[in-house]
């Protein structure tokens, strides 16, 4: 997979470029007023945000690329960068995923925010269109300390210039911080140490509860290998490349040596320069965003790239956007893209209520956690559909933007008001309600459009909103008949 | 213009069993755009009546279908048969009087000739003389033309009614020449055991088959008391002594080859055999099920005749009308026409539509599947093993503990429909396939590890009793979509000649054989059709298609289900006999099972046992030859065969090892360019022989993950308070929303007698995932 072929330890004397390796900002010191277990927590809610931020960034980054005027060989070589881009976008779903598992065996507050403060990103959260600038702040944050002294020949100048452009604004900056690598290896140090974190502060009984791979993982792995010791060959239909699989990593711990090695676990699948790897599944995501610079500059990445803008909003009122934001002004592009955030804060909400039921059900049976993990999966698909429909619609009603190479709009990934669930488990389903509704709300202006002769959107829009509609009906009637047995005043509809 | 050929549409016409004297109405089954989630609607469509009297057709459009008549018996499916001439200007045209009339000939000139047969028995015992047959010879009259089955070994007097087919008398205003075919009523037949051995004891509640029926000689044959006794491991001939079911013949036992699944009969209880360490003592039942051949033939004033067939079968209703399976008969015989890869050419909506057609036909079977009890979850604290499941299956065969397949707590059908459901939504979106690397290849289906298991379709068998995959051609098909651009703004729809839709038949012409096979002829609803069939055979519902590939290289005949030379049809293959068929060129027809490694889940173990020390599979052959038959049909290919016979123990090939090669050349599936199974490949009575004697015995042991949603398993399904769902086993007695789990002892349960005295009042239609309100039975039994 990788094109530079072998690469060889240099001499940093040697190097074309000026290199300091750069300062960890996390130290093993610990501010006052906090124990040290609490500022694992917190450090771990730090992990946790940071994946949520990268996860939702390459995601962005995957559905930038393509565009239907490409050639079809141009088609499948963006597709092949969505493939990369996606895996590595699933993997970190994974990191987050084990990240929340830590957090229950150190006993604090699952996470799914990501409010990560300035200075501790490797660099400021920005959902943008592929391009080497972001393929190269890609690999300033999630690489290895020591990865100058890997960085093959072959790379070229330009690109080495990019990387150090980012990891010396990262010195400067107060906005970008050091790679993700080095808040592990902080929360390692602090979670290695029985001074800092005894073993009576651990959870093991939560092992039950947390998310597991079988939960969650959805054969997203490598086939075992067979009785003769040899991996089964890569699926593909014999005509593509294979599709680029990702190797979700989900770690339960219920020892301090299994969350050790769960730290390891993600940092490794982060920023191992493991550049010799021969099979797909071992290549780190350092590797693989070394890779696509390397292609995407041999290829003119650009011309390969949407249209898409940078930090997509909904918010249309310049007082409350937020700078740099671009916001989304087309009234049925808007609409679609509210629809996407609905979505997003129903995926985070059932997320989050999984967590919380997985205490109280049981595992041998269907229970309601089980339930609400296919609905993060089926917001998943939402997801999905609704980023490649964004990323095919006009930005604005300007007339340079109806066009083919007009600017696009694209899924804007926008937080919810809050993230907090009502303590009451009523309340929290009367949520979903209200979210579904408004949903449904979103939908029927749209297809009332599409009635009155207007263009919504791509021709499958209208055909995805029907069933969507009818989905939706499906889940609220289920959410009522769970609303009727916690309370039964409540079940209205039928 | 003048007739060169004739055909007859459809080459294949299914035929459904009940005894109401009024066949069913046409219908269609159609999609509402605004809900599309929904299920299919059945519409009812101009259906023709025919006059008892003049065999004259006439049209009416009932306001509905019903599936039952008043007094609770279930409609036959009867099929229609249209002749059709291929003229010398190339276009395939319906034959019609007046085209007759125009190379001056009259309807008369036409005569039909019916073959079916009934070979379940025979293909059990071994005995030729136990295969049921029925010829018309050639009519040319619009009488009503019994099919009457005779078998050396009835009674004299006696023969099974596998129905009738008439010519219908042409007309001005429907002048085309058709020919009904009207199924058996779904009758079980037996033994006439008067002066015979003493039979079992009958057990209270035991079928009785009546006078009228007992068709079957003890005396001339062994099909009663056949079976798999004590102290022995093969099929046997009667030669013991029943009370006691001991085997008391020689030693050595013929051989006689079983079917798969093992013992698809009636027998004397305890039923199903797997209660009682395997024994399987035939009650000597048949049913009066059938396929054969439909010839037309057409007398000119000059020359040789022409001629057309075409194939006829008949077995169960179709109980769920307006769902499709996942993999369907269709899908198989459309992999014959096209291939296992994609045609040349095909437009990016063709391939998007079939890839969006699986995954709606995916949600539609997943529907009636208890995921919970067929996950292998315990169930009310009972051990898993106790319920007829893939895992259990898996588990007894391999001799390993049982696992769920998925995580218990995700495993409910309510949601796993709504995933599938969402999955369909957002390929309605234009999202393309992210999932097909989860599919499960079919050279992959023994693969029982975790990894393997979870793939898809999950939790359903195959027709080699592995897991279920899909045909290539399918698989293909969502590969192909998973790469596909979004879809362009100014695509329009087009016709590409020789690309199915199976609801929507391709342009009739004298080439396209995915046309001809779909060809919806006037009057036949849609369970006549392929589409209607399940292709997971083991054994199957309507048809045994195991059974085609049976004679595919010419001059042996394999096992339909393995890789064993059962006989040879010509002398200079008889050294053939006995051995097992282990490579066709560089294609490996078998597989081994592999399963989890204790040691780590990243490395997986064969799964041998003391039977099968080599875990040896066979691949289900639809699947595993569709590359030869592609590239090979008509030509010579290379087989290698076992070095000796080995007729009890499965062998795979094995690089290296000695072995015997022998060039064979590959049949022709179809007929010219007919979409008709060719004869050579089975006789009447080969695709039904391998079904279950009488079928009403499948629909009792073979669990819903065989063909879920033709064999539905949870019906009325809806939520609970905590999200769950709820709902009915569709053989309980009593509906009373809370599944009954089938560990086949349960009298909750409808059994096996009942079935076969009641069929027809017990069998319940499912509309729209529930039971048929309009279902005058319903609240009886």
């Amino acid at each position: 997979m990788c094109p530079h072929g072998k690469l060889h330890h240099w001499n940093p004397a040697d190097s074309p470029i000026e290199f300091a390796p750069l300062q960890p900002r996390y130290t093993p010191d610990k501010p006052d007023g906090f124990t040290w277990r609490d500022w694992l927590i917190r450090g771990l809610h730090t992990a946790a945000e940071l994946e949520h931020l990268l996860m939702v960034q390459y995601l962005y980054a995957a559905y930038s690329v393509g565009g239907e005027q490409l050639s079809e060989s141009d088609q499948r070589f963006a597709g092949g960068w969505q493939d990369i881009l996606l895996a590595i976008a699933k993997e970190e779903m994974g990191h987050l995923l084990t990240v929340q598992n830590i957090l229950c065996f150190v006993g604090g507050p699952v996470r799914f925010d990501r409010d990560v403060e300035a200075g501790v990103a490797p660099f400021p959260f920005r959902l943008e269109p592929l391009s080497a600038d972001s393929i190269a702040r890609y690999i300033c944050g999630e690489m290895p300390e020591f990865a100058a002294t890997l960085l093959s020949p072959q790379v070229s100048a330009k690109d080495l210039e990019l990387i150090k452009k980012w990891i010396q604004e990262g010195k400067r900056s107060r906005h970008a911080g050091p790679p993700v690598g080095e808040l592990y290896k902080l929360l390692r140090a602090i979670l290695a140490n029985p001074e800092y974190v005894d073993d009576s502060e651990f959870r093991p009984e939560t092992y039950a509860f947390q998310a597991s791979w079988d939960d969650w993982g959805r054969g997203y792995r490598p086939p075992p290998a067979g009785p003769d010791g040899r991996r089964p060959p890569l699926p593909g239909d014999g005509k593509t490349p294979a599709m680029v699989l990702a190797e979700v990593l989900i770690d339960r711990v219920s020892t301090r040596t299994e969350a050790l090695a769960a730290l390891d676990h993600i940092s490794g699948q982060g920023e191992d320069p493991k550049l010799h790897a021969h099979e797909i599944y071992e290549e780190s995501h350092f590797v693989h965003f070394l890779d696509l610079l390397y292609e995407f500059d041999g290829a003119k990445g650009e011309s390969l790239v949407r249209n898409v803008p940078v930090d997509p909003t909904t918010e249309l009122d310049e007082r409350h956007r937020r700078p740099g934001t671009t916001p989304i002004t087309q009234v049925h592009s808007h609409r679609w893209a509210k629809l996407f955030n609905l979505r997003y804060r129903l995926l985070l909400a059932y997320l989050t209520h999984s967590f919380r039921h997985a205490r109280v059900a049981d595992a041998a049976a269907p229970n309601t956690r089980g339930l609400l993990m296919h609905r993060v999966f089926g917001e998943m698909y939402n997801i999905k559909t609704l980023s490649g429909l964004l990323v095919r619609m006009p930005l604005t009603h300007e007339p340079g933007d109806q066009g083919p190479k007009g600017r696009r709009a694209g899924p804007p990934f926008e937080l919810p008001y809050t993230l907090s669930a009502p303590l009451d488990e009523t309340d929290r389903w009367k949520q979903y309600r209200d979210v579904l509704s408004g949903a449904q709300q979103i939908c029927n202006e749209l297809l009332e459009s599409e009635g009155n002769g207007e263009r919504i959107g791509p021709r499958e829009g209208a055909a995805y909103l029907r069933a969507l509609l009818q989905l939706d009906q499906q889940t609220l009637v289920w959410i009522d008949g769970i609303l009727a047995g916690l309370h039964p005043s409540l079940g209205t509809r039928s | 213009m003048t007739i060169v050929e004739l055909r007859i549409l459809p080459p294949l016409a299914i035929g459904r069993l009940g005894s109401s004297p009024e066949p069913l109405a046409n219908y269609t089954l159609e999609d509402d755009p605004e809900h599309p989630l929904d299920f299919r609607k059945i519409r009812a469509l101009e259906s023709f009546v025919v006059d008892p009297n003049t065999g004259e057709v006439s049209l009416q459009t009932p306001a509905s279908v019903s599936f039952k008549d008043a007094q609770g018996k279930i409609r036959p499916v009867a099929p229609f048969l249209e002749a059709f001439a291929v003229t010398d200007k190339g276009e395939l045209v319906p034959l019609t009087v007046p085209l007759l009339k125009s190379l001056g000939l009259e309807p008369a000139a036409i005569s039909w000739r019916v073959t079916v047969a009934n070979r379940k028995v025979a293909r059990r015992t071994g005995d030729e003389n136990d295969a049921v047959k029925a010829d018309t010879g050639w009519f040319s009259n619009h009488h009503v033309t019994h099919l009457r089955g005779h078998s050396p070994h009835f009674v004299s007097d006696k023969s099974i009614a596998f129905g009738s087919v008439r010519y219908i008398r042409p007309t001005q205003r429907f002048p085309e020449i058709r020919l009904r075919f009207t199924p058996a009523t779904g009758a079980i037949y037996g033994p006439h055991l008067t002066g015979t051995p003493a039979a079992p004891d009958p057990v209270p509640g035991q079928h009785h088959v009546p006078p009228e029926r007992a068709v079957y000689d003890p005396k001339k044959g062994t099909w009663f008391g056949f079976g798999v006794t004590k102290n022995s491991t093969r099929p046997q001939p009667n030669r013991f002594v029943l009370k006691g079911y001991e085997w008391v013949g020689d030693d050595d036992p013929p051989f006689v080859s079983e079917t798969l699944p093992p013992s698809l009969f009636s027998i004397y209880p305890p039923a199903p055999c797997w209660l009682n360490d395997n024994i399987a003592v035939s009650r000597g039942y048949l049913d009066d099920a059938c396929d054969g051949i439909v010839e037309v033939r057409l007398k000119l004033k000059t020359g040789k005749p022409l001629t057309a067939v075409a194939r006829i079968s008949s077995g169960p209703p179709m109980v769920v009308p307006d769902t499709l399976f996942v993999r369907t008969l269709a899908d198989d015989l459309d992999q014959v026409i096209h291939g296992p890869l994609l045609p040349e050419g095909e437009l990016d909506e063709q391939t998007r539509e079939r890839a969006l057609d699986i995954v709606r036909r995916a949600f539609e079977t997943v529907r009636f599947l208890n995921v919970a009890v067929m996950n292998g979850n315990p169930i009310h604290g009972r051990n898993p093993l106790d319920f007829d499941t893939m895992p259990a299956e898996e588990a007894f065969d391999v001799q390993r503990s049982l696992r769920p397949i998925v995580s218990e707590r995700t495993a409910d059908t309510l949601a796993i429909m709504a995933l599938h459901q969402q999955v369909y939504t957002a390929l309605q979106g234009g999202a393309a396939p992210w999932f097909a690397n989860l599919l499960r290849r079919p050279d992959q289906v023994g693969d029982f590890t975790d990894y393997g298991r979870r793939k898809m379709p999950a939790m359903m068998c195959g027709a080699d009793g592995g897991y279920l995959a899909l045909t290539w051609r399918q698989i293909r098909t969502l590969y192909a979509a998973a790469r596909l651009p979004f879809p362009s703004e100014s695509a329009e729809k087009h016709e590409v000649e020789g690309t199915s839709d199976v609801l929507r038949p391709g342009t009739l012409t004298p080439r396209n054989r995915s046309a001809q096979l779909h060809y919806a002829a006037a009057g036949n609803p849609l369970s006549t059709r392929p589409v209607s069939s399940v292709a997971n055979c083991t054994p199957g519902l309507e048809l045994d298609l195991r059974a085609v590939w049976r004679r595919i290289f010419q001059g042996i005949v394999l096992r339909e289900y393995d890789n064993l030379v059962v006989e040879v049809d010509e002398k200079s293959f008889e050294n053939l006999l006995g051995h097992r068929l282990l490579k066709v060129n560089d294609t490996v027809v078998t597989t081994q099972l592999q399963g989890p490694s204790p040691a780590s889940t990243s490395q997986s173990v064969l799964l041998a046992t003391g039977a099968n020390p080599d875990a040896i599979a066979p691949l289900e052959w639809s699947n595993c030859l569709a590359f030869i038959l592609r590239d090979f049909a008509g030509s010579k290919v290379t087989c290698t065969f076992s070095a000796e016979p080995s007729w009890d123990e499965p062998l795979q090939y094995v690089k290296g090892a000695t072995m015997l090669t022998q060039e064979l050349v590959v049949r022709e599936f179809f007929e010219g360019e007919t979409a008709m199974i060719s004869r050579d490949l089975a006789r009447p009575g080969e695709l039904t022989q391998g079904l279950c004697s009488p079928w009403q015995n499948d629909y009792r042991e073979c669990s819903c993950y065989y063909w879920a949603s033709a064999r539905p398993d949870f019906v009325n399904v809806e939520a609970q308070p905590d999200g769950t769902s709820a709902g009915d086993n569709w053989l309980q007695k009593k509906r009373t929303g809370e599944y009954v789990p089938d560990d086949y002892a349960d009298q909750r349960l409808v059994g096996y007698d009942d079935l076969f005295d009641h069929w027809e009042e017990l069998l319940k239609f499912q509309i729209a995932g529930r039971d048929d309100p309009d279902d005058p039975t319903q609240g009886s039994k």
